[in-house]
């Protein structure tokens, strides 16, 4: 009987203390973080050439050099500029844009330049040269840069030069 | 332990250092600039029906003109050449010289000189030989423009230069054949073929100042060099 009375009075605190643990309320409070990046992308447009090729028929046997200036590619990262049957004196511009394509601000960070040639070419890439340093905005555009083309009288005939220049693009904030 | 916890620092620094080497984003373009030359290549034709041809009175031995292997030159020798009275449509009176010359190349050129080098420049009967020249030039040699001409216009104007055989380089330098731009395709023509005849390159031993007998036995041989320069040099 006093097992019975003792198994009724455990039950009766083990209920009590049950009804106790569903009393308390709870709530939950999260904090979800996303982080979407940027991206850095500079662009080259509006190749133009003061000689295309596009001269009038009477003077096409006269004019017979040619410079074209094109964007390769749809990434828009190579600007081909091809001179055409070259002749000491043959003289030619081409003038171009870069824009910063980015969604983070940009600086110029360096210029290589290579030439493959001697005294067979004067080819002026100054304003090129002169980029470094200099920060681009978010889509801010630098207009008409120019590169002069002239062939001395060096050059030999039936031969083709080349120069390549590569120009390095940085985020702003990072020296 | 102590191995495993510098180990663990060690690993730490790399991944810093690494961080740090890729944390600026970074892009580039390219500019490729590509220079091809032409060629500056003017040429004696020497196509059929074309080459140069000597024609002359009877009894001149006229030989076939050479030409030589870069085609800028053109060389002959005339044997027994005698005395004539010079008329301009008359075969009989003087020895014509045909040849056209072209420009091959892929830019146009300008007549810098031509230079007449005499076999023997000490011949006495070089005091004495005239010429007198007619040049056309054209860029459509073989067909007709549409206004109805025979595409050939001429350098040296109505009448034929003349002067001297020796002196050729100077009086056949007319302002219009220094000023003229030969481009690409473009043809000279001094003397003529089957289409103008009458306008040609003549040269010819005066009857009336060879009247003794110190010009006879003679051979007349020159090299005609034609020197180019670039239309705009």
């Amino acid at each position: 009987m006093k097992k019975i009375r003792l198994i009724v009075f455990v039950m009766i605190v083990a209920f009590a203390v049950m009804g106790a643990g569903y009393a308390a309320w709870t709530d939950v409070t999260e904090i979800n973080g996303t982080i979407t990046t940027g991206w850095l992308d500079v662009i080259f447009e509006n190749p133009i050439s003061t000689d295309p090729g596009d001269t009038p028929e009477w003077m096409q046997l006269i004019n017979v050099g040619s410079t074209e200036a094109t964007i390769a590619r749809s990434e828009k990262k190579t600007l081909e500029i091809e001179i055409t049957n070259g002749y000491p004196g043959y003289e030619s511009q081409v003038t171009f844009d870069i824009k910063n394509n980015s969604t983070i601000p940009v600086k110029v960070k360096d210029v290589a330049i290579q030439r493959y040639y001697d005294s067979e070419l004067d080819v002026d890439l100054s304003e090129i040269s002169d980029l470094i340093g200099k920060e681009m905005a978010v889509g801010e555009t630098i207009k008409n840069i120019a590169i002069s083309n002239y062939v001395t009288e060096d050059a030999k005939q039936e031969t083709n030069y080349s120069y390549a220049v590569t120009i390095t693009f940085q985020q702003w904030n990072i020296d | 332990m102590k191995k495993i916890k510098v180990l663990f620092m060690v690993l730490l620094v790399a991944a810093v250092v690494m961080g740090a080497g890729y944390a600026a984003w970074t892009d580039h373009t390219t500019v490729e600039g590509t220079i091809g030359t032409g060629t500056m290549n003017v040429e004696i034709d020497t196509g059929k029906s074309l080459e140069p041809t000597l024609t002359g009175p009877a009894y001149v031995v006229l030989p076939k003109p050479e030409v030589s292997e870069d085609k800028n030159s053109v060389s002959f020798e005339v044997a027994n050449l005698y005395p004539t009275v010079y008329k301009g449509g008359d075969i009989s009176t003087h020895v014509k010289l045909h040849m056209q010359i072209e420009n091959v190349g892929s830019v146009p050129v300008k007549l810098d000189r031509v230079e007449l080098i005499p076999n023997d420049a000490n011949d006495p009967v070089w005091e004495k030989l005239k010429a007198a020249v007619f040049m056309h030039w054209s860029n459509n040699p073989k067909g007709y423009t549409k206004d109805g001409g025979n595409g050939w216009n001429s350098l040296t104007g109505q009448n034929a230069v003349t002067g001297l055989l020796k002196d050729l380089g100077t009086f056949v330098a007319t302002n219009d054949l220094k000023n003229f731009v030969m481009r690409p395709g473009d043809v000279i023509r001094f003397g003529g073929f089957e289409d103008d005849e009458m306008n040609s390159f003549r040269f010819w031993l005066p009857a009336g100042d060879v009247n003794n007998d110190e010009y006879q036995g003679e051979d007349v041989g020159f090299t005609l060099v034609f020197h180019w320069k670039q239309f705009n040099m």
